[in-house]
């Protein structure tokens, strides 16, 4: 830490520097002129080049060529040296005078001739407070960078909590949120709005033959299919619960819901999962959907994607019904 | 001990300083008669205000006091006036003694 005198009279920088060095500061740099000082603060030398290592500036007014009231404003206009107090020291107490020096960025002045007592109490106090305001940024800067983590770490747990942990497609939880939000849109907007449920046929014997890791394998695989089928950005596939998948997709007529439970469909069949030595893993789809109206529910759209599915699963299963 | 001595009582603290700072008065005495013979004013402007900003910090509220008027005298070019001032300088420093606690 150094405390910076910028002083044309040697008389006064020697007994400052006395005082100051007396007080117990023991870097003191002096300066004759305004150009001096902004050589030693780097003024001129660009953010790498700048001195931060002046926290205090105790600067003369009547400095020949530009005065201190002219290099107080020059060095408060440094983004670094704006928060570096500068106190003015000075005969000349006119309310003109301070006026223009408090005017300029000084915090403070002392008046010539320096007495040990007052300058002593004008550099611990304007330190004091500078310490204070350091410390302050220092833990704003702090706190900001815990607010940012906090907000990633919210975000990460958000996105967690809506993750199913076995196969890494959206769980039901999310699906619950996302799909009454559209099913809302849908109903404001007068939109067509399908549901697809989709279920694995066999999976209790896949996993009573093959075990279960080879059925979790198997619910990874085709939640992947499944999800290959969707093309729109913002569409997506969840886990329902046990080998149930479903999706829903705001603004596709039956017939484009039809088209995607098909390639769904189709997707699962080109995985080729074999289990009881001869069978396939396929699923059977059910597909609904309506323009919301006030006689109807989100539920109960999806209980008639249920009837549907139930409907394919009769049928023979591996195949789309649309209700 | 000369009966118009006037004794000022200085912080040992400075004690290595004032010889100094009292020869660099004497040097002002001497540029203040040259500057006033030949009417630079802003000399002798700029001494008095310097000797009424270092004066008093060294414990001699006198070099304050004279260095106050030398500027407010050279600024009305007050010829007669500072001449005084310089010669009182002059007498102070001479019957100048210091004392450090």
């Amino acid at each position: 830490m150094s405390i910076l005198i910028v002083e044309d009279s040697d008389d006064i920088c020697l007994i400052m520097n006395r005082h100051l060095t007396k007080i117990g500061y023991k870097n003191i740099l002096l300066a004759a002129s305004a150009e001096e000082a902004f050589d030693i603060i780097g003024l001129d030398k660009g953010d790498s080049g700048i001195n931060k290592d002046v926290e205090l500036i105790l600067m003369d007014i009547g400095l020949p060529g530009l005065d201190g009231i002219g290099a107080c404003k020059k060095i408060k206009s440094n983004h670094w040296y704006n928060d570096v107090p500068i106190i003015m020291v000075t005969g000349d107490t006119s309310v003109i005078s301070l006026e223009n020096a408090f005017k300029a960025g000084a915090i403070d002045y002392i008046t010539k001739p320096v007495k040990m007592i007052e300058l002593r109490a004008r550099v611990d106090s304007a330190l004091k407070l500078k310490n204070e305001m350091d410390r302050r940024k220092a833990r704003e800067i702090e706190l900001e960078a815990l607010t940012r983590q906090l907000k990633e770490a919210n975000r990460i747990l958000t996105n967690l909590s809506y993750i199913d942990g076995l196969t890494g497609v959206a769980n039901r939880r999310y699906f619950d949120d996302y799909s009454e939000q559209e099913w809302k849109k849908a109903f404001r907007g007068h939109n067509f709005i399908s549901v697809v449920l989709v279920d694995i046929d066999f999976f209790k014997q896949l996993n009573d033959t093959e075990g279960h890791l080879y059925g979790d394998d198997c619910l990874r695989r085709v939640a992947g299919a499944l999800s290959d089928a969707l093309r729109r950005p913002g569409d997506f596939i969840a886990r329902y619960g046990g080998e149930e998948f479903v999706s829903v997709l705001p603004d596709t007529t039956l017939d484009g819901a039809a088209l995607i439970g098909e390639t769904m469909r189709t997707n699962v069949n080109s995985l080729n999962l074999c289990f009881a030595q001869s069978k396939t893993v396929t699923v059977s789809i059910g597909i609904a959907g309506m323009i919301p109206d006030k006689s109807r529910t989100l539920q109960w759209l999806i209980s008639e994607a249920d009837r549907a599915l139930y409907t394919a699963k009769k049928s023979g299963k591996n195949q789309v019904k649309v209700f | 001990m000369a009966e118009d001595t006037i004794i000022i009582t200085i912080d040992s603290e400075l004690a290595e300083l004032i010889p100094g700072y009292l020869a660099n008065r004497r040097d002002d005495i001497r540029k203040m008669i040259l500057a006033i013979d030949s009417g630079d004013f802003d000399t002798i402007r700029v001494i008095g205000h310097q000797l009424k900003g270092s004066g008093g910090g060294y414990g001699f509220d006198f070099i304050t006091e004279v260095g106050m008027v030398i500027e407010k005298d050279a600024m009305e070019k007050n010829y007669e006036e500072i001449k005084r001032h310089i010669t009182a300088l002059s007498d102070y420093l001479d019957r100048l003694e210091t004392v450090y606690e």
